[in-house]
């Protein structure tokens, strides 16, 4: 599906991703783990094309994204749940659905607001309400339901469960692996090492910019050097 | 009594040119993170490419539809040439547009000659309504419509349509709209041309009561910046209220104290700031 070939991303001089190599096929769901600051957003970011990589190649359904423009790259099938969630907070949460929608002519799933509507009922309730009158994992559904309905290939997630309570965690968590079930390919950003376990085929872990491990989860989970070393538990 | 309602007329008049102003110079620097210090050049330029238009025989409104579409087109050309270059650098971004006032008042200098121009009142308003004894000229009365239209318009355009939408997220979130899939450069170049497309209306609407003349490019810009300023940057709907608020203050302040009218825009926009320093409809930046 995606495969990125040492890429280095810098802001401004600093250099942030020294070769990052990592792949993700179809149907699979990739969690990239690592510490504060270890260069997960950035990876995100340079697939996304909100950073442009310096070196390197990303190649997504054979084609080359280094160069595109977000929309473009939005437009080839990437959808972005971003960090800290983003949700439009001048728009209804109506509106923040209605922007994305769009019908994709590759994607096997094609979701509909109804249908975002029942796997978040919360937010066919919240429909009149502004982004920002929303609860933080009410925002973070808005941000997932947002992203499906770009019907999307390929979903990038940054740390879904970040700054939530447990319950919600877990209705995220649940969320998750329903829309796996569709045979959506996913690459996920956690801090949550239980979830992301939970939820992923492999594992990548990112330190200082570059992959230092990979794996199948219950490796990790029994890892407990490496769980030290890397994710500081 | 009647001395206050006939200024009445005249400030309204005034605020809703400062208005149009003011509406374009807000969404620009909301969605584009600019202030476009050349917009007041294409408010007066534009009443100078109409002015041309009308000494060579055409009616008022066809040479308004003209002198908008030029404004516009050139309000692209200087987008995509020049203010695209400067995004995220304010000190680039004032240097730029703060050239292009100097250079285009040059030009228009050079074009159109030093003396006050006015273009001649169209003939269907070149007429006084006279109600309760006192008279009102009836074209002031259509200023006073059209920028009541113009904020029904744009209150429509925001709330109501698809691009409206889309310009509202991205006075949110720009980078999060582009990763929804939208073409950022298209947004900038439509909102640019239609905030452009607005100061031109204004400035040809404004050519039978304030006329041309050169330097009026800055006097425009001051007191519609301060109506941005007092409105709240990025809110036209602030910036309608504020227009009027300038309006009136200008208006009345030349008739009682001339030399001080400036200086009491400029307190009243301290007053405002220091209770809200967002301005009246500002947003709080997160
Ligand atoms: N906009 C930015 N400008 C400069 N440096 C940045 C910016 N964003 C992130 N960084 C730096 O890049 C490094 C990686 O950040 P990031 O990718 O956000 O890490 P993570 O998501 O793994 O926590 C950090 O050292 C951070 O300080
Ligand atoms: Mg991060």
């Amino acid at each position: 599906m995606i495969e990125l070939k040492e890429v280095h991303s810098y802001y401004g001089h600093s250099h942030i991703l020294h070769g990052v190599n990592l792949k993700v096929n179809k149907g699979q769901c990739v969690a990239l783990l690592g510490r504060n600051g270890a260069g997960k957003t950035t990876t995100i970011h340079s697939i996304a094309g909100l950073v442009v990589p310096k070196e390197g190649a990303i190649a997504f359904k054979d084609k080359e994204l280094i160069g595109k423009t977000p929309n473009h790259i939005s437009k080839a099938g990437v959808g972005l749940v971003p960090q800290g969630r983003r949700v439009f907070s001048s728009l209804t949460v109506k509106e923040n659905l209605l922007i994305a929608e769009r019908k994709s002519t590759s994607s096997e799933k094609q979701w509909t607001i109804e249908e975002i509507y029942q796997l978040f009922p919360i937010l066919k309730e919240r429909e009149e309400n502004m982004g920002n009158e929303l609860s933080g994992g009410q925002q973070q559904m808005l941000a997932i339901g947002r992203a499906l309905l770009l019907n999307p290939d390929f979903l990038l997630m940054d740390e879904p469960s970040e700054g939530l309570a447990p319950v919600i965690i877990e209705q995220i968590k649940n969320i998750i692996l329903d829309v796996k079930k569709t045979g959506l390919s996913m690459l996920i950003v956690e801090q949550n090492i239980d979830l992301a376990c939970c939820v992923a085929d492999e594992v990548i872990i990112l330190n200082k910019g570059e992959v230092v491990w990979q794996g199948l989860p219950n490796e990790l989970l029994h890892n407990e050097e490496l769980l030290k070393v890397h994710l500081g538990v | 009594m009647e001395f206050f309602i006939a200024n009445t007329v005249s400030g309204l008049a005034y605020a809703m040119l400062l208005f149009l102003m003011a509406a374009g110079l807000s969404i620009i620097f909301g969605l584009m993170k600019i202030m476009n210090l050349a917009h007041g050049s294409f408010f007066i330029l534009a009443g100078y490419v109409a002015y041309t238009f009308s000494r060579s025989g055409m009616n008022f409104w066809l040479s308004m539809v003209l002198a908008v579409i030029v404004i516009s087109i050139f309000a692209l050309i200087i987008e995509k040439l020049f203010i695209s270059r400067v995004h995220g650098s304010e000190t680039d971004q004032v240097l730029l547009t703060v050239g292009l006032v100097f250079v285009l008042g040059d030009l228009a200098l050079w074009i159109w000659g030093g003396n006050f121009l006015s273009i001649p009142v169209p003939a269907i308003f070149d007429f006084s309504l006279d109600f309760a004894g006192m008279t009102f000229p009836a074209y002031r009365l259509f200023v006073i419509a059209m920028g009541i239209l113009f904020a029904f318009v744009l209150w429509y355009f925001e709330a109501k349509t698809r691009v409206g939408m889309i310009v509202r997220a991205g006075v949110d979130d720009m980078e999060m709209v582009s990763a929804l899939g939208f073409n950022v450069k298209i947004i900038f170049s439509g909102v640019f041309i239609f905030g452009a497309a607005l100061a031109a209306f204004g400035g040809v609407l404004s050519g039978p009561i304030l006329g041309m003349y050169p330097m009026m490019e800055w006097e425009i810009l001051v007191n519609s910046m301060i109506v941005v300023i007092i409105g709240g940057l990025g809110s036209w709907k602030g910036a309608f209220i504020a227009s009027m608020i300038v309006g009136f203050v200008d208006i009345f302040g030349r008739i009682y104290m001339p030399t001080f009218a400036m200086a009491f825009i400029f307190i009243l926009m301290v007053a405002i700031l220091m209770v809200k320093p967002t301005g009246l409809f500002g947003r709080v930046e997160s």
